[in-house]
């Protein structure tokens, strides 16, 4: 029953996260929403034990392209609301953690399984935040390498460790 | 109990505001994004499936629908700031 709960919570958050795509007004709440929803569908991926489709929707699309968009809106000549920033610093790194919880999936039993996607979501926010007050691109370019260079690694590191990708069979 | 049909209606309604977004949405960031969420919607679907008849080769096509959704959406990207620094509008033109 819990298991169920917490499946349905987690397609609910999906289907939010879509919503939120369709009717925010600016850019920068969509990119927000969309996040969550790719965040949230990892975590059903982890459900369904699809382990390998789970670390890659992390690491790829909620770290890579949350970084993306919300970095490259300011060419847009379009400025998220400060509010917008701050939200996004505590809602994502906490929504990452809540679908990792809820997804039950062994990606928990990794210490670094939880840790290294959620601080790419959260430093690539750190890096667009540098950008709107330094605007040094240097310093952008530098902690965008150094996040994706992270995100690879530990998804690289997490596909390396489970046994479910070289092992004889499933559980 | 999961039910792969529960996973599949959800990505009907997923594809469906997708489909929305695209046709809705005018800027063209929010239009990218409505194109991811189909592909998310078709991943879903491919997972709901790979549950249904235990044939892991549905994660494998994940992962590859995955990487071209990142290539896709590069390229998409670049195209809309090229538009954007000539100071395209996005309005349809009056042709």
């Amino acid at each position: 029953m819990a298991a169920t709960t917490a499946f349905a919570l987690l397609l609910l958050l999906a289907i939010a996260g879509a919503g939120g795509v369709l009717l925010f007004r600016r850019p920068g709440q969509c990119c927000v929403a969309f996040v969550l929803c790719s965040t949230a569908l990892a975590g059903i991926y982890g459900f369904l034990d699809l382990r390998f489709a789970a670390l890659i929707e992390l690491a790829i699309l909620a770290g890579l392209f949350g970084l993306v968009f919300i970095v490259v809106l300011p060419w847009f000549g379009r400025h998220t609301a400060p509010r917008t920033w701050w939200a996004s610093l505590v809602v994502l790194p906490l929504t990452v953690l809540i679908t990792l919880v809820l997804s039950q999936s062994a990606i928990q039993e990794s210490a670094a399984g939880p840790l290294l996607p959620m601080w790419a979501v959260t430093g690539s926010h750190l890096a667009a935040l540098g950008r709107e007050w330094f605007t040094r691109h240097a310093v952008l370019l530098i902690l965008t390498g150094l996040l994706l260079l992270a995100s690879l690694v530990s998804t690289a590191y997490l596909v390396r460790d489970h046994d479910a990708l070289f092992g004889e069979g499933e559980k | 109990m999961i039910q792969p049909v529960t996973i599949l209606i959800a990505s009907g309604l997923l594809f469906a505001i997708g489909a929305a977004v695209l046709i809705v949405r005018k800027h063209p960031l929010i239009v990218l994004l409505g194109l991811e969420l189909l592909l998310q919607a078709v991943n879903l679907a491919l997972a709901a499936l790979t549950l249904w008849f235990g044939d892991w080769n549905g994660q494998i096509a994940i992962v590859v629908i995955v990487a071209i959704a990142a290539s896709e959406l590069s390229v998409g990207i670049g195209a809309a700031i090229a538009c954007s620094q000539q100071h395209w509008t996005w309005r349809e033109r009056q042709s």
